[in-house]
């Protein structure tokens, strides 16, 4: 921070030099905060200051003492772990002084568990792999041209406000969707591409036993020459039937995102009912498993790809329902409880 | 714009649901599939049905009455007895606190037992109609107020009935309420701003069942002009000042207006689709909202010219952006503190009405307005959207504009709002239709190649089927040649720009189910494994069968939990919409986020825990070249053991757990040779920020980083501790516990191409223990290093820790003793107990010279 006032400009310097040397936090605490301390009298100045210059004085004098403050308890916060700890062991060593053999570090004896959703994201890659799918990892901090504009949302189209999405105070975006790496895809790869993309995404929505603002999506693209809808149908059918390890029947309806063209929900027949009707499905006969477009040649052309020589689909589905309808897990906060009864359970 | 109360309470959101009933379609097209069938079909083609509702349930028991008799009741001053005919033999007596009523008037009964419309929902209140006495009098059944009837708020009187039908009809016949009423979700129509409307919703329905539709003549081709027929001359000037945000605007003023109830059928339509009625002239804006998508808004004339205090006898509407500090009360009577960039319409002076979003409160229609001002404007849907959201207004005519609505359709519009407002409310045309209309949006075509459509949707569509579908919606086509097609777009669709959105046209239209599956023609190139994907395999599947449990957290933590572990807070992204406290910063290092769930499995009765996440975290002030910050993949994992567990199993510092599982996974990655250094003897400068960051909620004396040297280039893999003391208090954690955290990145970067191997000797291997006594404060490493220095030629050394032992009184003295087990490995030949002594040897003296110890015999 860079302070306009002289005076101010100075003790931060001053308190600067200070809490790179030897000083105990609480003689600091009383050069600067105490009563006649250095900050508290610099203050007391705030008279002698002209007028219109008061209301930035004494903004940066707030910044300045939030700053000294702040500073002071990280200080103390070391201090206090270098007194209250034992004496230095040998880090290199395998155990401590003394120890008896039968206290001496062992390996817990029961195997532990793998979380149910890494479990099911290593099946589905398997998948996707052996259909010869490359892997993509989903970053979980980015920007807004990766997220919405590459994919054809204008700045302040109404579209965004569907993706809930979190924003740090640059304007970053822990990302709502996958699709966020399509166009990164787009550009590292050469055609035929085939890429899918696990990763995390954040939707900015309260939880509760079916909602979460933490959850898991996987991606996929499929960019060639005269690739068309029905290739899209029947590869995602395949990858579902794999997944279920049944045949399915498949349908597609209309659906709206601003990156594909068309837009479309993929659903499948029932695998847990044989379309007989069950809670799964809301005895409908069919489950909603993703949704899926046609590439926009938007996006295509931003991904540096023409769209008069190659098309392509893409989709999106969560994993976090699916590891819950598959195991019966009634409410979704256990995903990320970290709870022992919960995980030794898979 | 928004003269709107919404039944439904709840929180509006955007995207809400639109409600449309069935017959209200019946008027524009026809519908020849039963309600089932439709509904299949539209959430095939259209969108999601969320839930389908008949008011008839609600309405049936209602009858309507006719007054046969009214008798005031003398000893009270409100009531009145009545007697009505509901269309039985005879007549039932009625108390009501209303003495207004006349013979011949007709009314809404509720007969006794049954439930108020406006309880219907309400479970918790559920008034049932009963019989009673009332002022001496006995009272069957009850006269209905528009409140029970749950048509509008008026509760002061009974609610007239302007209609034909006989005593005793259904109300539900009445208002036409056995209707089928469905609401679609309108997420997969957020870029359809026509289906926002009736009439859009109509053309779509038409179109799925491959029938033509036809927009109403008076939407298609309005009056090219309009006669002033009022004796008063209401003139109106249009100032528009805000040309880039409000591209349309027209206005007309009427004249000899009586406001008062809507006739039955619009209250009835209103209803059907969730609003209240208010009065005519309202209610005939938000008709035709809801029939068109285009929100409309009525102003009092005479209370525009009577504030503005520089207009005498016209109304100068000015159209600009709001300045600093203005204000307004809108309609639902809350003050808004305008902001920059927000559209209001102006008197000459000050705001009367914000922009595609809500009117003014002072200028509102009320009972005694006698002089109107109708306005029909367009406003950029960006602005509006924007300007709700900071305002925090959501209002119907934001739903609506934020779509982009059609700025032709405003003058057809505001003349079908003239003729309805003459035939419900006796207006009279007071002024020119003024109109300021920028640029004008014209209709488009879209080329498309018939090859093109079919290769892009995998079907064989012919370009017949083709143009018959697009012209069912009003997309007139022309063919030019065997395989391209013109298609002339209508402006008010305004989602229709390439060829590849009329592909979808038909694709829906038509119908996806007619699509052949196929597969696209594949090139076999096998799949690249991702190096990263599979170290985080292998990680999960070593330390799990190391005992270890995997867990998921949040990227979210608090600001509390930073400073529980001493981290710079400065150093993480900071939400500035996190759902709460808990939520607010984005981690630097998982390590603090796992060792939050120590507690609950200590209380659940898991006595000793490995707990690990594998995941992502992220550094404010570590950068990538594009402003994104480098992603740190790593895995952290905690150990604890609470309560006996911990004094039964374990000894020492817990550091050596962690430690434990680090070498250990280390190891079978194939990276073996790693340093563990103490705090004080890390490189500062060299050390990644992370772990100095790190080390701030770990124990000084009790933890270390961890590094590997390939070809003199020092690896930092990550950092092992107990938890600083600090830590375990601020988190009221057990005393026994240490984690790791490890950069997943740097391990794959050293295993990718290779690991560390030794081909395994074909002549047998000797070991000898050591135990020296040394000073307190060596270290192993040091002993290790002194040992392994002398490197005897041909020989592999291994050497393994075998005790570390201290007397009171080599503790006394500074001093502890270690024992080392050294095996020897011969390469080349079986080693002779003469040479096996020469290497004894030079072990001690090495060791004894480099670390001043000295060697203690058995």
């Amino acid at each position: 921070m860079e302070y306009k006032n002289s005076d101010l400009k100075k003790l931060a310097t001053e308190i600067e030099r200070d809490l790179k040397s030897e000083k105990s936090t609480k003689e600091l605490k009383a050069k600067y905060l105490g009563k006649q301390g250095l900050f508290s009298s610099q203050l007391k100045k705030i008279g002698t200051i002209a007028k219109e210059k008061r209301a930035e004085y004494g903004k940066e004098a707030n910044t300045l003492k939030q700053y000294i403050e702040e500073s002071l308890e990280q200080k103390a916060f070391t201090e206090l772990n270098k007194i209250s700890t034992s004496k230095q062991i040998d880090v290199t060593a395998k155990f401590d002084i003394n120890t008896p053999e039968e206290k001496k570090p062992k390996l817990l004896s029961q195997p532990g568990s793998q979380h149910p959703l890494t479990q099911e994201l290593e099946y589905i890659l398997g998948i996707f792999t052996s259909m010869g799918f490359d892997i993509e990892e989903c970053r979980q901090i980015d920007n807004d041209y990766n997220m919405f504009e590459a994919l054809n949302f204008p700045k302040g189209h109404p579209a965004r406000d569907l993706w809930d999405t979190f924003w740090t105070d640059e304007n970053l975006i822990p990302p709502a969707h996958t699709s966020t790496m399509q166009n990164r895809v787009l550009r590292k790869y050469e055609p035929p591409i085939r890429v899918v993309i696990p990763g995390r995404c954040y939707r900015n929505e309260a939880t509760d036993a079916s909602h979460e603002h933490t959850l898991h999506q996987i991606e996929g693209v499929y960019v060639d020459q005269g690739i068309s809808l029905g290739d899209m149908i029947g590869t995602i059918k395949t990858y579902l039937e794999a997944f279920f390890n049944t045949e399915l029947k498949a349908k597609v309806q209309p659906a709206f995102f601003p990156f594909t063209e068309p837009d479309l929900e993929f659903l499948i027949s029932c695998p847990f009912c044989a379309q007989a009707g069950c809670n799964i499905c809301g005895k409908t006969g069919w489950i909603e498993a993703m949704g899926c477009g046609m590439i926009h040649p938007n996006v295509l052309k931003e991904g540096g790809l023409d769209p008069e020589k190659y098309s392509g689909f893409a989709w999106g589905f969560g994993l976090d329902r699916l590891v819950m309808i598959k195991n019966g897990i009634e409410d979704i906060r256990w995903l990320h409880s970290g709870n022992l009864n919960f995980i030794k359970q898979f | 714009m928004g003269t709107l109360i919404s039944l439904n309470n709840s929180k509006f959101t955007i995207y809400k649901s639109m409600k449309v009933p069935l017959n209200w379609i019946r008027q524009y097209t026809s519908i020849n599939l039963n309600d089932e069938e439709l509904i299949a079909k539209i959430r095939a083609q259209l969108g999601e049905v969320e839930t389908v509702e008949n008011l008839n349930e609600v309405y049936k028991n209602v009858l309507v009455a006719e007054v046969v008799s009214s008798q005031d009741i003398a000893d009270s001053d409100k009531l009145a007895v009545y007697q009505l005919n509901i269309g039985e033999n005879n007549p039932v007596q009625v108390v009501a606190g209303d003495r207004t009523l006349q013979v011949g008037d007709k009314v809404a009964y509720f007969p006794p037992g049954i439930t108020l419309p406006s309880d219907f929902n309400n479970v918790d209140n559920n008034n049932v109609v009963g019989t009673a006495k009332l002022g001496g009098k006995e009272s069957v059944g009850m006269m209905a107020s528009a409140k029970e009837l749950d048509l509008s708020n008026n509760h002061k009187i009974v609610m007239r009935l302007q209609t034909d039908k006989v005593p005793g009809t259904s109300f539900a016949d009445v208002m036409d309420f056995n209707d089928t009423i469905i609401d679609i979700e309108n997420k997969a129509l957020a870029n359809r701003a026509d289906c926002f409307g009736v009439l859009g919703i109509a053309r779509e329905i038409a179109g799925i069942q491959c029938t033509p539709f036809v927009s109403p003549d008076w939407y298609l081709n309005p009056e090219e002009s309009i006669t002033i027929d009022s004796d008063i001359n209401l003139p109106v000037k249009i100032q528009n000042d805000a040309k880039s945000l409000c591209n349309r605007f027209t206005a007309i003023s009427m004249s000899d207006i009586r406001v008062g109830d809507s006739p039955l059928w619009l209250q009835a339509l209103l209803r059907k689709v969730g609003l209240r009625p208010v009065n005519n002239i309202v209610d005939i804006t938000n008709y035709l909202m809801i029939l068109t998508g285009q929100p409309m808004h009525a102003y009092d004339y005479d209370k525009i010219l009577a504030r503005d205090t520089n207009s005498k006898d016209t109304v100068n509407i000015v159209i600009r952006t709001a300045k600093k500090e203005e204000t307004i009360t809108t309609l639902d009577d809350k003050t808004v503190n305008l902001l920059d960039n927000v559209v209001v319409i102006c008197d000459s002076q000050s705001p009367i009405g914000i922009g595609g979003i809500m009117g003014g409160l002072d200028t509102e229609i009320d009972s005694n307005t006698k002089n109107i001002l109708l306005e029909c404007a367009n406003f950029d849907m960006y602005n509006v959207r924007r300007s709700s959201m900071r305002l925090g207004i959501y209002t119907d005519a934001v739903t609506r504009f934020s779509k982009g609505q059609d700025p032709n359709q405003c003058k057809p519009i505001i003349i079908k709002a003239v003729e309805m407002v003459k035939e419900l409310a006796t207006g009279k045309i007071a002024s020119d239709l003024e109109d300021s209309y920028l640029i004008k949006r014209e209709p488009k075509q879209i080329h498309i190649s018939l090859k093109r459509l079919n290769a892009h949707l995998g079907t064989h569509f012919k370009a017949d089927d083709v143009c018959v579908t697009l012209t069912n919606v009003e997309l007139k086509t022309s063919k030019v040649s065997g395989d391209e097609i013109i298609v002339d777009i209508p402006t008010y669709r305004g989602d229709l720009n390439i060829r590849e959105d009329i592909h979808e046209e038909v694709g829906r239209l038509y119908g996806y189910n007619k699509i052949q599956i196929s597969f696209p023609h594949k090139t076999i190139v096998p799949a690249k494994p991702n190096s990263s994907v599979e170290l985080q395999k292998k990680v999960r599947r070593e330390l799990t069968s190391f005992g270890a449990d995997e867990i998921l957290t949040y990227n979210f933590t608090s600001q509390k939990l930073f400073k529980s572990f001493g981290l710079n807070i400065d150093y993480a992204y900071h939400l500035k919409n996190a759902l709460s406290p808990e939520l607010e910063y984005m981690r630097t290092s998982l390590l603090p986020s796992v060792t939050e769930k120590v507690n609950e499995n200590l209380r659940e009765g898991y006595t000793e825990m490995a707990l690990f996440e594998i995941n992502k975290s992220h550094n404010k002030t570590v950068l990538q070249e594009d402003g994104l910050p480098v992603e740190l993949q790593s895995v952290a994992l905690i150990f604890a053991a609470g309560g006996k567990t911990e004094k039964s199993l374990y000894s020492g510092s817990p550091y050596y757990m962690s430690k434990l599982y680090a070498s250990e996974l280390l190891t079978s990655l194939g990276v073996s040779r790693c340093k563990y250094n103490t705090v004080d003897s890390t490189d500062q400068k060299q050390c990644p920020l992370w772990i100095k960051d790190l080390l701030n909620g770990l124990d000084p004396n009790a933890s270390a980083v961890v590094t590997t040297k390939r070809e003199k280039e020092t690896y930092y893999l990550g950092v092992i501790g107990g938890l600083s003391s600090v830590t375990k208090q601020k988190l009221s954690l057990p005393n026994f516990i240490s984690g790791f955290e490890l950069d997943l990145s740097v391990i794959k970067s050293l295993t990718n191409n290779s690991r560390d191997y030794i081909e395994p000797s074909k002549y047998p291997s000797v070991t000898n223990d050591f135990c020296f006594v040394v000073k307190h404060e060596l270290r192993y490493s040091d002993i290790a290093e002194a040992i392994e220095s002398i490197k005897p030629s041909e020989v592999l050394m291994n050497l393994d820790i075998v005790d570390i032992y201290q007397s009171q009184e080599q503790a006394e003295n500074q001093q502890k003793q270690v024992t080392i087990r050294v095996t020897l490995t011969p390469r080349s030949k079986t080693l002779t107990s003469e040479e096996i002594g020469t290497i004894r040897n030079k072990v001690i003296s090495e060791v004894t010279k480099k670390t001043g110890g000295e060697i203690k015999e058995n």
